[in-house]
């Protein structure tokens, strides 16, 4: 663009993609535990500390098969170029979605080494840390001088007496836009031991997201046991989910906070429709037993639920993922989601490519935007919208060749020995 | 219109190593697989993404639970984005039936030289 153009510029971008999850990463350990409260300081990362952040690979038998190597490691599409990891480098993501995807607006929703599923103590403190981690180093200064960073308050989902502080704590954030919790929880969502969590999210407007987490083995129950291996493990969370919204379409929450949203993220979308049929049918038959729930199930979830794409899936007929969607209220239910940098990440400009011209916007942006309405609908123009690229597969190209190149001549200059590890999806 | 590259000596990209030329719409990474190169399109036939950033990997196969043997050699070239996995040797992808975009790259001279992109 020549700098003529740019003074007819319009100072003001309409919003037409919100990616509802992105994973940002501390540079390093260090960084994060600066935020991370006493005495869950001193007693878990004064010896082996470095260890804890692994200890859910020890209860997993995650793959080690490398299904992210691509995206991270040295040269890899994700990975900075001056070090870090995946989803370290504020500008460098940036530059990744919003430049090379065209996103406007980023949630993030940090997944810094599992939840504390055992100690509800801990685990309210870790995501405490979380939030005073997240917003330090990416909703606030310079890494959004650009305004596109969004974030989730994590709460504890086996604690919803200081989930409720913690939203209390950061609900006027103007960049923190949802209580944000983990879907692997004790008892599903709707139980009313959540209650505090579901009035001051409902109090402050926010919509209530939720991410999966768990990876196979004893941590990632089914309604039929443990799965073996991880590649089980993905296409069971939508079990958890179906759990979760069952849960809050038939405890009555939604008529109780008539201004609440749910947003599932991870999760995908294609298993909404079959689910709404199933619980109107027998909402139909049974609802004498649950009276606090009014409305038709499908009514109550195309009103209130949002279902984030990613993992979108590709049956052999494209026609048939888009009726699956619609049936699914996709017009009014879905929302656009990347999971960057994870190896599984949707690209925003493939999942526009896929979807029909007439419910694109609401799928990409509309959708986010009446849930999320922290959100503005308009933004600022910023010098992201200014960046002339050329061709990003060129790019990364290029910079791994670089990488590879300095590697095999011994003269690699860039330390990774502190960077963060963090799960692979 | 398209011409030819010299992508390098020989012995500067040995067997299991490769070269990233920037040119056409994506880049073309250039791979020596067991001595032989191939020259692939930078843009994965999947969802498109930066196919030569990904790393290679020998062929793996299992007759039963527990038990595989690895190929002696990184065949196998994975994309970042998803995991999909393409053999050099062929272009084809290992599943879904999708091949990969090979271009001529011949040797001559001491040479390695990319031909039509």
């Amino acid at each position: 663009m020549s700098t003529d153009d740019h003074t007819h510029a319009p100072s003001t971008v309409p919003v037409s993609v919100v990616d509802c999850d992105v994973h940002p990463v501390p540079k390093s350990l260090d960084e994060f535990l600066e935020h991370y409260p006493e005495p869950f300081r001193s007693r878990y990362f004064a010896k082996y500390r470095e260890e804890v952040p692994m200890s859910f690979l020890l209860y997993t038998p995650h793959s080690n098969t490398g299904g992210n190597a691509g995206m991270g490691g040295p040269g890899g599409y994700a990975a900075p170029p001056n070090g870090g990891g995946p989803g370290s480098d504020p500008d460098f993501l940036a530059r990744q979605l919003c430049v090379d995807n065209g996103t406007d607006y980023l949630v993030m929703n940090p997944l810094n080494f599992r939840p504390r599923h055992w100690d509800p103590e801990w685990d309210a403190a870790h995501c405490s840390a979380i939030n005073s981690w997240l917003a330090a180093t990416w909703l606030e200064g310079e890494a959004n001088r650009h305004g596109r960073f969004f974030g989730g308050i994590q709460v504890s989902a086996i604690n919803p007496a200081s989930a409720a502080i913690e939203v209390e704590k950061w609900a006027e954030h103007p960049a923190f836009v949802q209580s944000y919790i983990i879907a692997d929880s004790h008892v599903a969502f709707g139980h009313p031991q959540y209650e505090p969590l579901l009035a001051a999210t409902a109090k402050h407007n926010l919509p209530l997201g939720t991410h999966l987490y768990r990876h196979a083995g004893i941590r990632s129950m089914t309604p039929v046991g443990f799965p073996s291996y991880h590649v089980e493990t993905l296409p069971n969370w939508i079990f958890t989910y179906m759990c979760h919204v069952t849960s809050l379409v038939f405890e009555g929450v939604f008529e109780r906070y008539p201004n609440l949203k749910f947003v599932a993220i991870e999760g995908g979308c294609e298993w909404v429709a079959p689910l709404m049929w199933r619980l109107d049918r027998q909402w139909e038959e049974l609802r004498e037993e649950v009276p606090q729930t009014r409305r038709r199930p499908s009514e109550i979830i195309r009103e209130h639920m949002r279902f984030a794409t990613q993992p979108l899936c590709e049956p052999r007929g494209r026609g048939d993922l888009i009726r699956a969607m619609e049936w699914g209220g996709a017009e009014e239910t879905m929302v656009f989601s990347s999971d960057y940098p994870h190896y599984d990440f949707d690209p925003a400009k493939w999942v526009a490519q896929q979807v029909p011209d007439s419910w694109r916007h609401q799928l990409m942006a509309a959708n986010a935007l009446s849930a999320y309405t922290k959100m503005p609908p308009v933004r600022p123009r910023d010098h992201l919208d200014d960046m002339e690229v050329p061709d990003f597969r060129i790019e990364a190209g290029e910079r791994r060749d670089e990488v590879m190149t300095a590697l095999r001549a011994g003269t690699y200059q860039v330390d990774n020995s502190k960077a963060w590890i963090e799960s692979i999806d | 219109m398209t011409r030819s590259h010299v992508v390098g000596r020989v012995e500067d990209i040995p067997p299991g190593s490769s070269k990233f030329v920037p040119v056409g719409k994506f880049g073309v990474g250039v791979y020596n697989v067991d001595g032989e190169f191939r020259a692939v399109t930078n843009y994965c036939p999947h969802r498109g993404g930066p196919l030569c950033v990904g790393k290679r990997y020998p062929v793996i196969e299992s007759k039963e639970p527990y038990e595989f043997e690895t190929s002696g050699s990184d065949e196998i070239l994975k994309c970042p984005w998803h995991g999909w996995e393409f053999d050099l040797r062929d272009g084809m992808a290992e599943v879904g039936g999708k091949r990969i975009r090979l271009h001529t790259v011949r040797v001559a001279d001491g040479m390695v030289v990319l031909e039509g992109v």
